[in-house]
């Protein structure tokens, strides 16, 4: 009952909106999960900069220790006899005594106002340790080391809210340590700042500052350089005297110091990691376990002096999935479906409706058909009988034979009707038939003015008939006298008042043209290819006294055209003039074979 | 060893240094009798004892000098110090089954045998660590247990941040009059932070400043005695080695037996010889050396336990009939029961003479035990080093020499001491090949551990 492209044009209807609405949710959803990303990570890094805060603290609170207890005062300062170093005995067992009892220290130094190191010594009298000491230290001391301005930690960095640096000032690179790059060979000091990796020989910096020279633009500060088992640091503080005071620090007790400060849990599903400069983790918490090779969604760097250091975070699939897939996306996809359906139920809608109009419009003509068919046989009856009565008829009864052609006209009129009825139904189910045979046109046309003859008369519709056409032609009679009855009724029903009707038939190279025309009020322009659709009328008012069924022209172009030919409205003068148009065959015999 | 003896030998000095330190110690109350405090009080026992107190005339010579400290016996009625211990249990997932089981029960142990006064705090670590039960006092038993109960193994094992969770707990309460101490039981190796034996030896050290010692448990076969033995070496606490679940109870209370026995903390010790006279280096202990003085800390003393350093010292030659201030040693120390700073000291004189019989004769048999049984222990030391090169032939022979070594001088001192260890160099021998080495290795390490740190288990 669908044709096919009905179907296409359902599925149009619904398809078209629902992929429209799909990919506008999955822009949506895009552009919701890449702000969703920005702010999961801006939360990871507030987490971050929260820890690093905390390790900031620690390293502020180990800063003020060492400033106020450790290196708060020169020992014993003029005090007794000085050695060749130029310390005291006192002084030196002052500065051992602090060593060993520091946890944070491990070993301390003392430059002289020279930059020179006073202690510890280099003589018998120095242990093992301290010795050590000098040996990975000697870059610094020799002043090949190249430092910058390294911070003051109370006093400038302080002030600039140390431990809540803002993310651009976290990237910048901190200036304020030492360049000594890790010496490719342990224990070889002459290699330390002359041989730095990844720069040519020729660039070799500048004879390093002196920390002595550090200390004229600040009162304290860190120095970091790697050696061995990593980074080392280094706190000293310019003393009253001019001298410089310092510490080494113990890096694992530093970094178990910090470790008691950080959380050991508190973070829902994730993982971060404290790692050194070479990215192994010195600290982690969390419960999640991530994959080697995962790569952390957020990082930041701890704050100087561990600006080697890293702080990571991990995140569980289920956490980023309990972030992401919020309300957001389950919304758009329920939306999505929501709008689907509604186009599918109006679709269905639609079709079904369609689908009874169709039914009942098939099952109306269906009716009509069968009415006409039932009306045909009494029709012919009632046809054939009133002709008998009027070849009967004696001449003298005029009265009756008047009222006699009536009955015979209407009945004939009522034929055509049916007839029209039934081609315009068997036509629609491809059921038409044509029997071809060699006619005359002019016999046609004769038969059916005769036909017509009573009602033109009635109407006082003058008629000229100028029969030009002498060749056959191959067609159906009945077919085109129906075409020709049509046409003739049409100026009947709405051309009297032009009172004119002329046919003409003629024969020119390859068709014969039977031309029908009037002096009626003519078809206007936009009527005239329309008037050939099926159930067209110019006009709709029954006001207007005309009737009819609007098929008539239609079944005549379609008789036409099945003909071989074709029905045309051409230009005119006056009126309106139809032309219909049948091609001459040469051979014939092909056709025409009747069944 | 013969305790009358040495106190016998002990210099009269120490007495005035002990009266004069005291003095300036003591509350104002007490100021009137300095005699009376130091006869009330108990105190430590310093000895300063040479190898050979008659040396041979005339020549430079090598020689041990032995400082041993030993904790008084406390007092029936006295109160004990109170405890502030950290117990930082290894969760990995090896430790599955038995060995948690009974590592919980070791640590429900420990908790009953602690006091209302006592301080605890219970970190484990797995691939993360986590402070179980945040320092708190021992009042509410029944929930710790309950706590300590349910845990589960599980992961890895983060050994750094678990000990410095076990510092930090400890920290927050940290009082000279309070035994600071961390008991970290673990299985395996560390694989998280710093994991290095130097790294947790330098930790030890910087635990030990602060009067934290870090006993370490080593149970089974898996976890690395290198680590363990530093780190609980220089923050001078107790190193155990179990090698099944069995024995951890076992060795918690020999632990807490320690624990609970503190009568002296934050020992120091200093020693300045003679003109002339050179220490060389500590025998069984690191020590600090500055010329002619060298000095080393102890964390802590046991009740009734000797502990002592062995100096190698260089003796320039010296005339017969001479006699030498051979050394002066000067201790200072945190008495547990006063609470106060206590002080002493003593002094060793050697005589020289040119009679070797007469120098024989008169050997400290004390001090030479120790001095051998110090060096066989660093032999034994040298053997797993060359194992770990590969070396196992040259390892073999070290052991076996050791052994006969020790046999010898075990006959000639009649010491049973060193005929044990000799046949206990033997079984090392034995089994520096094959499967057994991981085992034995532990087993070496834990009496090298015992012989150099004095540890009365």
């Amino acid at each position: 009952m669908l044709h096919p492209r009905q179907i296409i044009l359902f599925l149009l209807i619904v398809l078209t909106p629902l992929g429209l609405a799909a990919w506008l949710g999955l822009k949506v959803a895009r552009d919701e999960q890449a702000t969703g990303q920005h702010q999961f990570q801006a939360l990871l890094q507030g987490r971050l900069r929260d820890v690093d805060s905390i390790i900031a603290r620690t390293i502020h609170d180990v800063e003020r220790h060492l400033v106020d207890k450790v290196l708060s005062r020169e020992p014993g300062h003029g005090a007794a006899p000085q050695d060749q170093s130029g310390m005291a005995a006192e002084q030196i067992e002052f500065l051992r005594a602090l060593r060993r009892k520091e946890p944070l220290v491990r070993e301390i130094f003392m430059l002289d106002t020279q930059g020179r190191l006073l202690f510890p010594p280099e003589d018998a009298s120095a242990s093992a340790e301290e010795l050590a000491f000098r040996a990975r230290t000697a870059a610094i001391w020799r002043g090949d080391a190249v430092l910058y301005g390294v911070p003051a930690p109370e006093s400038a960095a302080l002030a600039q809210g140390r431990g809540l640096p803002d993310e651009g000032a976290v990237e910048s690179p901190v200036p304020g340590h030492s360049r000594i790059p890790e010496p490719p060979i342990q224990g070889v000091e002459d290699a330390q700042g002359a041989n730095l990796p990844g720069a040519p020989p020729d660039a070799r910096p500048p004879r390093g500052d002196s920390i002595l020279a550090l200390a004229r633009t600040q009162p304290h500060g860190w120095i970091t350089w790697y050696w061995e088992e990593g980074l080392h640091l280094l706190f000293w503080r310019r003393m009253d005297t001019g001298r410089v005071m310092g510490v080494e620090i113990e890096r694992v007790a530093l970094l178990s110091r910090i470790v008691g400060k950080l959380p050991a849990s508190g973070i829902d599903e994730g993982r971060v990691v404290l790692t050194d400069a070479s990215g192994h983790a010195l600290h982690q918490w969390g419960p999640y376990e991530p994959a080697t090779g995962e790569e952390p969604l957020a990082s930041t760097p701890v704050s100087e002096p561990l600006h080697t250091w890293r702080i990571q975070h991990f995140v569980s699939p289920a956490q980023k999935q309990a972030f992401f897939a919020n309300t957001l996306r389950m919304n758009l996809l329920v939306g999505f479906l929501a709008v689907a359906l509604s186009l599918m139920a109006m679709a269905l809608w639609f079709y079904r409706d369609y689908a009874r109009r169709m039914r009942d419009a098939a099952e109306r003509v269906s009716f009509v058909t069968r009415v006409s068919h039932e009306l045909k046989t009494p029709l012919t009856n009632i046809r054939l009988y009133a002709e008998l009565i009027d070849n009967e008829l004696l001449d003298e009864d005029d009265r009756a034979r008047r009222r006699l052609s009536v009955i015979i006209a209407e009945s004939q009129r009522l034929t055509r009707l049916i007839n029209n009825i039934l081609t315009f139904s068997k036509q629609h189910r491809a059921k038409l038939d044509l029997h071809k045979t060699a006619i005359q046109v002019n016999e046609v046309v004769e038969s059916v003015l005769a036909q017509f003859a009573p009602a033109l008369e009635a109407k006082g519709i003058k008629t000229s008939f100028t029969a030009g056409a002498g060749e056959p032609v191959q067609a159906d009679s009945d077919a085109i006298g129906q075409i020709v009855a049509n046409l003739v009724s049409n100026v009947e029903k709405y051309a009297a008042s032009g009172a004119f009707l002329h046919i003409t038939t003629l024969d020119d190279e390859s068709q014969t043209v039977v031309r029908v025309a009037d002096r009626g009020p003519g078809i206007a322009p936009p009527h005239q290819e329309k008037i050939f659709r099926p159930f067209y009328r110019v006009s709709d008012k029954l006001a207007d006294g005309v009737t009819g069924t609007g098929i008539g022209l239609a079944i005549a172009r379609e008789l036409a055209r099945m003909s071989g030919g074709d029905l045309v409205l051409v230009p005119a003068d006056q009126g309106a003039c139809f032309e219909l148009r049948l091609p001459r065959r040469k051979e014939q015999g092909h056709e025409g074979a009747r069944s | 060893m013969n305790m009358s003896q040495h106190r016998a030998k002990r210099a009269s000095i120490a007495t005035s240094l002990l009266a004069l330190c005291v003095s300036s110690f003591v509350t104002p109350a007490m100021a009137g009798g300095p005699a009376d405090v130091a006869t009330k009080d108990p105190e430590i026992i310093v000895d300063i004892e040479a190898g050979e107190p008659i040396m041979l005339a005339g020549k430079n010579q090598k020689t041990y000098v032995k400082i041993s400290l030993t904790g008084f016996d406390l007092p029936k009625k006295a109160k004990r110090p109170a405890v502030n211990l950290a117990l930082v249990l290894d969760r990995s997932s090896s430790m599955s089954g038995d060995p948690f089981e009974k590592a919980k029960q070791a640590a429900i142990m420990v908790l009953d045998r602690l006091g209302p006064d006592d301080i605890i705090s219970i970190i484990t670590y797995d691939s993360t660590a986590e402070v179980l039960v945040p320092a708190t006092r021992v009042t509410n038993r029944d929930a710790l247990r309950e706590l300590i109960t349910s845990l589960h193994p599980r992961g890895s094992t983060a050994l750094f941040s678990g000990v410095s969770y076990g510092i930090e707990e400890v920290s927050k309460f940290l009082e000279s009059q309070r035994v600071n101490r961390v008991i970290l039981l673990s299985d395996g190796q560390a694989n998280v932070g710093p994991s290095s034996p130097n790294e947790l030896g330098r930790l030890g050290e910087a635990a030990g400043k602060q009067g934290i010692a870090i006993t370490t448990i080593g149970l089974g076969l898996g976890y690395n005695e290198d680590l363990m033995t530093q780190l609980a070496m220089r923050s001078d606490g107790n190193h155990g080695f179990a090698e099944n679940a069995d024995q951890l109870a076992t060795i918690f209370n020999y632990e807490l037996g320690d624990v609970l026995s503190v009568v002296a903390q934050d020992v120091t010790i200093e020693i300045e010889f003679d003109e002339g006279v050179r220490p060389v280096r500590g025998l069984n202990r690191d020590i600090e050396i500055h010329g002619r003085k060298a000095m080393f800390s102890l964390n802590q003393l046991y009740s009734k336990q000797e502990k002592y350093v062995l100096i190698e010292v260089d003796v320039p030659a010296t005339l017969a009939g001479k006699k030498r201030d051979l050394a002066r040693v000067a201790v200072g120390y945190d008495h547990m029961l006063t609470g106060k700073h206590h002080k002493l000291g003593d002094a060793l004189q050697v005589s020289f003479s040119g009679s070797a019989q007469d120098v024989a004769r008169n050997e400290n048999r004390g001090v030479m035990v120790a001095a051998i049984e110090a060096t066989a222990a660093e032999r034994n030391r040298q053997a797993i080093a060359l194992r770990d090169q590969g070396k196992i032939d040259q390892a073999e022979k070290v052991l076996r020499d050791n052994a006969r070594e020790l046999e010898r001088q075990g006959k000639k001192y009649r010491s049973d001491r060193l005929q044990k260890y000799s046949e206990a160099n033997e079984v090392d021998a034995e089994n520096v090949r094959g499967d057994n080495w991981n085992r034995q290795r532990k087993a070496m390490r834990k009496s090298q551990y015992q012989i150099q740190m004095n540890q009365a288990y």
